[in-house]
């Protein structure tokens, strides 16, 4: 296990490298920039704020600076030696290109939190609402329950998510006023953005757990339980569910980045203050410093989750040895 | 084994399997027959075509794609008004059913940037239907724009940009799981851990970048930029979800590899074109096959998601994507104008219906798994 | 005495192709230490039969036409799913053809013998524990203690089934149902399982119902012998009489293609020719007729009854040591020309 934390390490800082470096290209070989907004900015501003966030300075040493750990600003170890480190590595993304006066770390701190909590709601909400949908259905399969249970699951597939929260607002904010629409701060601000957003991996998980729980229930270790004399419900949560949770859990990884996405949308449609306001206004305001705070914290987050997937994807199956397959 | 034999390697061949004892058992020998039958590719390909047609439900849902293709294809050919033509209007008009305005005569061929082929049907649907046209059925947008024409011209967009989407997806994705299979070895190492890697970077972060990159020269120089915005987003998405199809193929360019079926073919003599030719290809192009429907379905619906960030294509173009998004934008708890997203939402939900269908349907034809990736 | 009395069992499948009668009036009587084998090849019914008893057949496809299953005053057929499930595994037990697949991968050894015991026994996980440990060190399996805690994965074929058999036996069961409990495992370790069944039997005097394709294994340890064909008994009788006398042709044909272990191993394998009849469409009359050198006009018109065998007592007349056993049952016709063939030459 800690060869195989160790290895994921690596993998984690050559991933994170990468993404940097991308983001980092991409963002300046992009047209425009931070400040090639819709005010046509006196020249020797401009040239006053491009000096004050290191825009003047050849491309290796910006992307030096960006990348870290040592902090190459006047302030940095050749100035007044405020500050030794900064950049990436060192968990500090520098000042913010458009929201002045406020570092990227600032914004992160304030709107991550937000974004990671429906997150997680939403992720247990899909992994709740699947799996109960998922046993419902596989318990008798071909049962009028069985039917109504792929149906939504299948119409959980075919709508956008943006799709799904408009019908969610019109029919429990508008139609039977018990929600509200948006705002923040209360829990129940929480109820319709979270479900919205697990609603379509609640469907994935729904037909992946019935399909394995379908499969399953045809092993021969199914029939030696029930020669045992164990009660058919039993069976099912106990030695079926267990052999059916493998795609369920590996599905969690790529659901995980999915919410992520789709918290983007989700955000916006219901006014939530999160991160995802920041990722795609951030790209196309050349906002470059909040740029790479945000898209670095996100390829954390899903590298992370894959990780913590995979680990528990061994300890659901002894047969595997994370040592081996690393 | 007499003395004068080398040794086998211990890698030389398939390990027994525990409880095994001789090299060979009859029952080895009845299943491998089973098995060559069971996938030779004529077989394999006739019987998942049985197997597609005794479905009903993959029936009705391939008719209903030819017809929405036929529609879709034929649009400007259909008496409907002209998608982008505004009528002045305050806000929204609600639906009526054709039975109470089943049509009117103020058709303006008020069209954008069509090709020689849509010019040349709009002449004749002219020939044809003059300049009646049909009545509100679907309601209409706060520009006074027949939602009905912008669902069925909306269709073009979102069913080409899905279909070019998934080829190059299914290209990309095919030839670098197929390299990765057929090599091996320590290629096989590095194109997987790139993907592995590729597969940690949140894609839409690619495509943000690579949709205001590749998009930007338009509006810096006011000249046409090089590639419109679905060719942009098409080549986008279908260069970041490419991965999973890459995962699917090696594995199953792998998997191939170690078939009962296959071994018997090099036993009896085969080249290794003839099994690639044979039994290879037919397998992996269903499982290829698979894929590719099942990534029509999510480039629709990512179509939709970018168009509802600001990304996707731009008036006076539609697409389905941009109508949800414009109906999503258009409720308001004082005057719901249900029908702006309600009328998309159908169509999108109908299509990805029988778009899952069939996938579910060929993939079960194929005798495949559902995977935890997607 | 009688444990546990099968009659007339009609069991069919509603397969998509149409209805298979895949087991017809088998009746079985299982008697305290002793071991009844049911002998057939693949697709004879006898798993069917075993496993209808207990109703472990998934239904649908299966549909139990009649029969009954008499067992402590109680027919099995007729019980409830809970008043089965208290007598599968604590009175009646089963040990399946493949221990390599009817172990839960995902769970430990030891977990999944004491879930069996405290289904039925209200007794604390530690006391479960230890029954489960006397009962792995009762069927052989070294340092039981400590394999508790290992996974199926990690024993090998033989422990496994080793496991399966304790898992079977911790609960004192009456019935031993095993299932080809050897098919899939290596010779050496067939023979020691079988051993371990037969010792079983004696020490807890319970009734074990074996079933298998290899008449040859069941030599030594079955007391009695049931061959079924085509979903019926063909055959029945005291082990030692049978093997001395087949009376029904698809008996002597297993015999004579079974590795006979002490015949002239220069002598070519006998097989029997054809195949088993398509279950869809069986012969009118008596089933394994196509197959038959000693058929006769009246075999395909009508099947035969199961009879006591005619013939036999010439037979010993001739100088064949049999008891002429009171339940010998063969279902043929011809019996008389069939045991007037095995007649040692003179």
């Amino acid at each position: 296990m800690t060869r195989f934390l160790l290895r994921r390490a690596l993998w984690f800082l050559v991933t994170t490298w990468a993404v940097v470096t991308a983001a980092f290209f991409l963002l300046r070989a992009a047209p425009g920039g931070p400040f090639s907004g819709e005010r046509k900015l006196h020249p020797s501003v401009e040239a006053n704020l491009r000096a004050q966030y290191h825009l003047d300075w050849p491309l290796w040493k910006q992307y030096a600076h960006t990348v870290g750990p040592l902090n190459l600003d006047e302030r940095g170890p050749f100035g007044d030696g405020s500050d030794w480190f900064g950049g990436v590595l060192a968990l500090d993304f520098g000042p913010s290109m458009q929201h002045r006066d406020v570092t990227v770390n600032d914004v992160l701190a304030q709107s991550l939190p937000i974004s990671i909590a429906l997150g997680s709601l939403a992720l247990a909400l899909a992994l709740v609402l699947g799996l109960g949908a998922g046993v419902a259905s596989a318990h008798k399969p071909g049962s009028r329950l069985d039917g109504l249970v792929r149906a939504a699951a299948t119409s959980g597939l075919v709508l956008p998510n943006f799709v799904i929260a408009s019908l969610l607002i019109l029919v429990f904010a508008f139609w039977i006023p018990v929600l509200p629409v948006a705002g923040f701060g209360a829990p129940r601000h929480f109820v319709l953005p979270a479900v919205a957003l697990a609603l379509p991996f609640a469907a994935y998980i729904a037909r992946l757990s019935r399909a394995g729980l379908l499969e399953t229930l045809s092993k021969d270790y199914i029939r030696t339980a029930l020669a045992k004399g164990a009660p058919r419900s039993r069976i099912l949560w106990r030695h079926a569910l267990r052999g059916a949770l493998a795609p369920v859990v590996s599905f969690l990884g790529p659901a995980a980045a999915g919410v992520l996405t789709g918290s983007l949308v989700i955000e916006r449609i219901f006014a939530i203050p999160g991160a995802g306001t920041h990722f795609v206004a951030s790209a196309l305001n050349r906002d470059y410093t909040l740029a790479m705070g945000v898209t670095v914290v996100y390829a954390v987050l899903v590298f992370g989750f894959n990780t913590l997937v995979d680990v528990a994807y061994t300890l659901l199956d002894p047969r595997l040895d994370l040592e081996r397959d690393a | 084994m007499s003395a004068s034999t080398p040794p086998t390697p211990p890698s030389a061949g398939p390990k027994p399997a525990e409880g095994e004892h001789g090299w060979f058992r009859d029952e080895d020998f009845e299943r491998a027959l089973v098995e060559i039958q069971r996938q030779a590719p004529e077989s394999l390909w006739r019987k998942a075509r049985e197997r597609l047609a005794r479905r009903a439900s993959v029936r009705w849902s391939l008719r209903f794609l030819v017809f929405l293709a036929l529609l879709s294809w034929l649009a400007p050919l259909m008496p409907l008004p002209s998608p982008s033509a505004i009528a002045v209007a305050s806000e929204p008009s609600p639906p009526v059913f054709p039975w109470e305005v089943w049509g009117d005569t103020n058709f303006t061929p008020d069209y954008a940037g069509l090709g020689a082929l849509d010019r040349a049907l709009v002449r004749l649907r002219v020939a044809i239907f003059d300049d009646w046209r049909t009545g509100p059925w679907l309601g209409a947008d706060a520009l006074g724009r027949d939602l009905l024409a912008r669902v069925v011209w909306g269709s073009r967009t979102s069913l080409l940009v899905a279909l070019c989407a998934a080829l190059t997806s299914l290209a990309i994705g095919a030839t670098w799981g197929a390299t990765a299979g057929l090599v091996g070895g320590r290629v096989d190492n590095a194109l997987m851990r790139i993907v592995d890697v590729l597969f940690s970077i949140p894609t839409i972060f690619l495509v943000i970048f690579l949709l205001s990159f590749l998009d930007a020269p338009s509006a810096e120089l006011g000249r046409e930029p090089l590639l419109s915005r679905e060719q942009v987003f098409f080549l986008v998405v279908g260069a970041v979800s490419w991965l999973s199809m890459a995962r699917v193929v090696r594995g199953q360019v792998l998997e191939l590899e170690r078939a009962a079926f296959v071994e018997a073919a090099r036993v009896a003599g085969a080249s290794t074109f003839w099994i690639l030719r044979k039994h290879v290809l037919p397998n992996v192009l269903g499982i290829a096959v698979v894929n590719l429907t099942l990534t029509l379905p999510s480039v629709i619906l990512y179509e939709a998601f970018l168009s509802f960030l600001g990304l996707g294509v731009e008036p006076p173009k539609v697409s389905w994507g941009l109508l949800a998004s414009e109906g999503a934008e258009a409720l308001n708890p004082l005057e719901s104008y249900t029908w702006l997203i309600v009328a998309p939402a159908i169509a999108m939900a109908t299509t990805l219906l029988a778009l899952q269908t069939l996938g579910d349907g060929l993939r079960d034809a194929f005798g495949l798994e559902e995977r935890g990736e997607r | 005495m009688s444990v546990l009395e099968v009659r007339n069992l009609r069991v069919r499948f509603d397969a998509a192709r149409g209805p298979v009668q895949a087991v017809e009036n088998v009746s079985l009587r299982l008697e305290r230490g002793r071991m009844l084998a049911l002998v057939g090849e693949s697709g004879s019914g006898k798993t069917v039969s075993a496993l209808a008893l207990l109703s472990l057949v998934p239904k649908p496809p299966a549909v139990i036409e009649t029969g009954e299953a008499w067992f402590e005053g109680r027919n099995l057929l007729t019980l409830s799913e809970k008043e089965l499930q208290a007598v599968r595994g604590a009175q009646i037990a089963f040990v399946p053809q493949d221990p390599n697949t009817a172990l839960h991968p995902l769970y430990t050894v030891g977990e999944q013998i004491v879930e069996a015991v405290q289904l039925h026994r209200k007794v604390s996980r530690d006391e479960a524990r230890a029954m489960a440990a006397k009962a792995l060190s009762e069927v052989g399996v070294p340092a039981a203690e400590e394999r508790l805690d290992s996974y199926p994965h990690e024993l090998s074929g033989g422990l496994r089934q080793r496991v399966m058999i304790a898992m079977a036996i911790a609960l004192e069961p009456q019935v031993l149902i095993a299932d080809e409990p050897t098919t899939a495992l290596d010779v050496t370790v067939q023979a020691q399982i079988l051993e371990l069944l037969a010792e079983l039997r004696r020490r807890r005097n319970l009734a074990v119902l074996l079933i298998t394709h290899d008449l040859g294994l069941v030599a030594h340890h079955a007391d009695e012998v049931c061959v079924m064909y085509a979903g019926s008994i063909v055959e029945r009788g005291p082990t030692h009489e049978i093997f001395r006398a087949p009376a029904h042709p698809y008996t002597r044909g297993l015999l004579a293609s079974a590795s006979a272990l002490d015949d002239d191993l220069h002598e070519p394998l006998a097989s029997i020719p054809g195949l088993p009849p398509d279950p869809l469409a069986r012969p009118h009359g008596c089933a394994f007729a196509p197959r038959c050198t000693f058929a006769v006009e009246a075999c395909t018109r009508a099947r035969p009854p199961l009879l006591p065998p005619a013939g036999l007592r010439a037979l010993r007349e001739s100088g064949l040591d049999l008891d002429l056993a009171a339940d010998r049952r063969a279902a043929c016709y011809e019996t008389e020309r069939v045991l007037e063939s095995a007649r040692p030459k003179s």
